[in-house]
């Protein structure tokens, strides 16, 4: 058989070509088809065919007349439906707006939760060996006392690496939290800096933009980020700059790296090598914080079971110096973001609770925006049933109304489209600035957002579908042309149920909203134990010729007027805590325990306005005793004390020999809670400050009336003082709520969700009571006439909401219970739920339907009734 | 008179349309001018340029002369019409013209 031009392909050209010119075109490339089956292999020639069949697709051989198209081709059919939307839009250009924007505002608002979630659950998966890094964290557990450190001795990496074949390698790093950085004569003291060793670079995946890691394993190296050089040296080319570090150190810009991704859960600025410091290599250093790569395909039940044996000379010293065991925990990369925060952790942590409400709150956003979509369009459908019921008079088909949907959901889309792209850009970097929620813009390029952003298309794309499944509902043409759907229902009941979803999902967020602000409430009113109000912070460093002088710079700023109490500390909120053995008088005699513990200065006490509950302070009258402890009412619970005074602690057992001190505990003090209410509060041992023991926190009680004029007069002293050193200070308070940015992110996603979700149930609303006013005229005019009160017109339009309006309150309250338990349960303090959450939404949703109804119940009742009832 | 342009390959097209005399349609233009010229041209280019030229006068056309390896479809047969075969003239004149005033080859020495 001979062969033919390809047959789809013929019929492309018979469908697209223009009659006239169909002959004469078909015929040569026919012509050219089989010439070229004469010379050539039949693949070639039909690909050649097909290719000709689509050079011709052009304007000109496109059936159409001078003034269009062909009536009766597929062109003219979808131009016409093109026009039909267009004409539509215009004549309802309101709805046409409330429509396109609130859909473009809701799906721009789930699709910013949506990169934000996908930041979340995309934390270091950047690092191409992500699969097989494990950071080593240590279990220590201490006299039946569990402690998780996030840090591991620092011989640790390399024996693994040596008695384990399995692992591959490993790198490790300490945090030197925010060092002072010179550069000729400028002081930069707010980066977050590592020192870490050469394998950091090889095993994590940063992109560098100049040098590499290879000269990092050398002393006096420091590699550094973008915007770091630019900050330092104002230019990117920072290879081979040096800065300054501690007291003579020169270190050399080796790299410069790009910054580090929002999605790291290691956030810094630049890293000094590990060769620079003389560190003390020996496992008593619990102070590194280790990451192995395990080879390829490896179990981790393997190395589990070689652990003991590789360790064994570890365990006994353990044993024997601490009387206590250690076991080492393997934690994937991916996983440190969601596991909950360990001892002396420095990683950026979320817990899954917060993220699953904001899926769910994205969620619900995508549906609301659909919803209000399909209602509106739902509403011009009946407006224009007529028109349909006209066209199937004349033969029209379904699926050609299917079509005219399609090309109106098109329509909708391409002003929507590039609406949402600005409102998720602009979104982005307001995020950015007003709420500092960092994300990068690649985010929005990441698979996982883009495959669900395509979701969300699919999903709109369906909705109208379901539009055009109601539309097939109007079998009756009679009924169609009076304007009504079928002869059962009007369209009413499923707009009815939208309209009940979305308000029971604003119900919802207003529900959660009160629940938060609550919260939020609770946290701020809540004791803390200490005063927080008009204290200012001045952070001072730990080296030596800061901590030398303190007392004198305490005496002179106590002499300045208008600062009422001065006192120094080792704690700060959100400095990181550091626990140490103590021997402690139990019942069983002097046990060895590990407490978190504090030191002070004697004024300290008083300056927070601690209550001391028994005992006394430090300080009684002249004679300071420096061998005595205070403690608090979470410790003597702990030791089991009844009565804490006069009780013996000797301590603290490691650390520095000559520090250690043994005396009684001569005070006990009211709870305090340094810590976010997310953890309960902690036992702690108080020590006074002495010449082993400093403090580098000074907190400074002010005159609440001006401040700004005592933080200059404090920071000259300090400035005379050390000048040297960066005066660095923060407000007590606002630190202490600084602890709460997690949760001021969830709450500030929230009130924005709320206004837009309400302005949703807004608009559906409004929508539906349109539509009801016009399919009611009529009955209403009557009502009137035969001499219902414009009261009675009101209510009776009113009422067609209330029912919505309790089913949907009925089916908010289990998921307000729910989401509500959920986010609470994050903190160890919270707020109980109680029936105001459950009540005071549901009234604000019925002052909300109501007032919303009104627009159109009160026009409604002042219509006078021949003017509709006059026209038949 | 108002001048009318003729593109560089329109002027092929109906120059090759001239010489093909009675056999002038898609087809066989494409192999005369790839067979004189060498150079591939392309069935949907030579369908444009036999419209343009169309519009403009140059040519007229009529159908006629089905084959069986046309699938039995007739072909659209051009010929020169009178201002086809005056710009035809015209232009080849011009290009002689042109080309005389060229100095003739000459060793330029300095």
């Amino acid at each position: 058989m001979y062969p033919r031009p390809p047959r789809w392909a013929v019929r492309f050209l018979h469908w697209y070509c223009n009659a006239e010119l169909l002959e004469e075109i078909e015929g040569d490339i026919s012509e050219l088809f089989y010439q070229r089956l004469e010379s050539g292999n039949p693949k070639k020639a039909k690909f050649k065919y097909i290719a000709d069949v689509f050079r011709f697709f052009k304007w000109s051989n496109i059936k159409r007349t001078e003034h269009g198209f062909v009536p009766g081709s597929a062109g003219a059919l979808w131009s016409m439906n093109f026009k039909m939307a267009l004409r539509n839009a215009n004549k309802n250009k309101l709805i046409f707006v409330l429509k396109t924007s609130s859909l473009a505002i809701c799906l721009a608002f789930a699709l910013l939760l949506t990169a934000y979630l996908v930041n979340e659950l995309t934390f270091d998966k950047f690092n191409v060996n992500h699969e097989r890094l494990y950071r080593v964290t240590s279990k220590v557990n201490f006299q039946d006392h569990v402690t998780h450190y996030a840090v591991t001795p620092l011989p640790i990496g390399q024996t693994l690496v040596e008695g384990i074949p399995e692992i591959e390698n490993y790198f490790r790093f300490m945090y030197e939290d925010k060092p002072i950085l010179r550069v000729d004569d400028r002081m930069f003291y707010d980066e977050v800096t590592l020192a870490a060793d050469s394998n950091f670079f090889k095993l994590l995946t940063f992109d560098f933009i100049q040098g590499d890691a290879h000269a990092f394993g050398e002393p006096n190296k420091i590699i550094i980020t973008k915007s770091l050089a630019k900050k330092l040296f104002g230019t990117v080319d920072a290879l081979g700059q040096t800065i300054a570090f501690g007291k003579d150190n020169l270190l050399e810009v080796s790299g410069i790296i790009e910054n580090v991704p929002s999605n790291s859960h290691l956030p810094f600025d630049a890293a000094i090598s590990w060769a620079t410091f003389d560190r003390d290599d020996s496992w008593g250093n619990l102070n590194a914080y280790t990451y192995v790569l395990l080879r390829p395909g490896v179990d981790l039940k393997n190395i589990k079971s070689k652990m003991p044996a590789v360790l064994a000379t570890f365990h006994d010293l353990v044993a024997r110096e601490y009387k206590a065991t250690f076991e080492p925990i393997f934690e994937n990369i991916t996983d440190i973001h969601f596991s909950g925060t360990l001892d002396e952790d420095i990683a950026q942590k979320r817990s899954m609770n917060n993220l699953f409400i904001l899926a769910s709150v994205a969620f619900l956003f995508l549906i609301t925006g659909l919803i209000n979509y399909l209602n509106l369009t739902l509403a011009e459908l009946t407006a224009n049933l007529k028109r349909i019921g006209i066209l199937r008079v004349f033969g029209g088909l379904t699926s050609g109304h299917k079509n005219a949907m399609l090309i109106e959901t098109g329509l909708a889309l391409s002003i929507v489209l590039p609406m949402v792209s600005i409102l998720c850009y602009e979104g982005l970097t307001l995020a950015n600035t007003h709420l500092s929620i960092h994300i990068d813009t690649a985010i929005l390029l990441s698979p996982l957002f883009i495959l669900s952003a395509v979701l969300f298309l699919i999903l709109l794309f369906i909705s109208t579908r379901a539009n055009s499944y109601i539309l097939s509902k109007t079998h009756h043409i009679i009924n169609a042309l009076k304007g009504t759907f079928s002869s059962s229902g009007n369209g009413l009941s499923t707009r009815k149920l939208l309209v009940a979803t979305q308000l029971s999902f604003s119900i919802v967020m207003i529900a959660l909203i009160i629940v938060i602000v609550d919260q939020f409430r609770f946290i701020q009113d809540s004791d803390k134990g200490f005063d927080d109000k008009n204290m200012i912070v001045i952070k001072l460093r730990s080296d030596r010729s800061q901590t030398m002088h303190t007392e004198t710079f305490v005496e002179t700023i106590r002499k300045i007027n208008g600062i009422s109490k001065v006192g120094g500390s080792t704690y700060f909120p959100g400095a990181i805590e550091t626990k140490y053995v103590f021997e402690v008088e139990t019942e069983n005699g002097m046990e060895q325990r590990l407490v978190p513990m504090m030191i002070c200065s004697n004024e300290y006490l008083d300056a927070l306005g601690i209550k001391i509950e028994k005992g006394h302070k430090f300080d009684t009258g002249g004679s300071f005793d420096f061998n005595s402890f205070i403690v608090n009412e979470a410790a003597a619970k702990e030791f089991g004390w009844k009565d804490a005074i006069g009780r013996k602690i000797g301590g603290p057992v490691t650390g520095r020999g000559e520090a250690y001190m043994e005396g009684e505990v001569i005070g006990l003090v009211r709870d305090f809670n340094f810590a976010s209410l997310h953890n309960a509060i902690e036992p702690m041992l108080i020590l006074p400050a002495t010449e082993n023991w400093g403090y580098n926190f000074i907190y400074v009680k002010t005159n609440p009336l001006r401040p700004q004029d005592l933080i200059g007069a404090i920071e000259k002293e300090f400035k005379a003082q050390w000048p040297e050193h960066p005066f660095e200070w923060e407000y007590l308070d606002s630190k202490y709520l600084s602890l709460y940015k997690n949760d001021y992110e969830v709450k500030s996603i929230f009130q924005i969700g709320l206004v837009i979700s309400i302005l949703a149930s807004c608009l559906g609303i409004f929508s539906i009571s349109a539509l009801l006013v016009t399919l009611r005229t009529k009955e209403m005019g009557i009502r009137k006439v035969v001499g219902a009160g414009s009261l009675h017109l009101f209510l009776l339009h009113a009422n067609s909401f209330l029912k919505s309006l309790f089913i949907s309150i009925l089916v908010a309250w289990p998921v307000i219970w729910f989401l509500s338990k959920e986010w609470l349960k994050t903190f160890a303090y919270h707020v109980d739920l109680n029936y105001s959450y459950f009540i005071l939404p549901g009234i604000v949703a019925l002052l909300i339907t109501v007032l919303t109804s009104a627009y159109h119940g009160i026009k409604n009742t002042m219509i006078n009734p021949v003017d509709i009832l006059k026209h038949e | 008179m108002k001048r009318v342009y003729l593109g560089e390959f329109e002027e092929l097209v109906l120059i090759t349309v001239a010489s093909l005399q009675d056999e002038a349609y898609g087809v066989s233009i494409m192999n005369e001018i790839t067979s004189q010229t060498g150079r591939n041209a392309n069935i949907s280019a030579i369908h444009e340029a036999l419209r343009r030229l169309d519009a403009k006068g140059f040519v007229k056309s009529k159908m006629g002369g089905a084959t069986a390896q046309r699938g039995g479809r007739r072909k659209r047969l051009f010929v020169l019409t009178a201002s086809g075969r005056k710009i035809v003239d015209q232009t080849i004149e011009l290009r002689v013209q042109l080309y005389n005033r060229v100095p003739g080859y000459s060793l330029k020495l300095s």
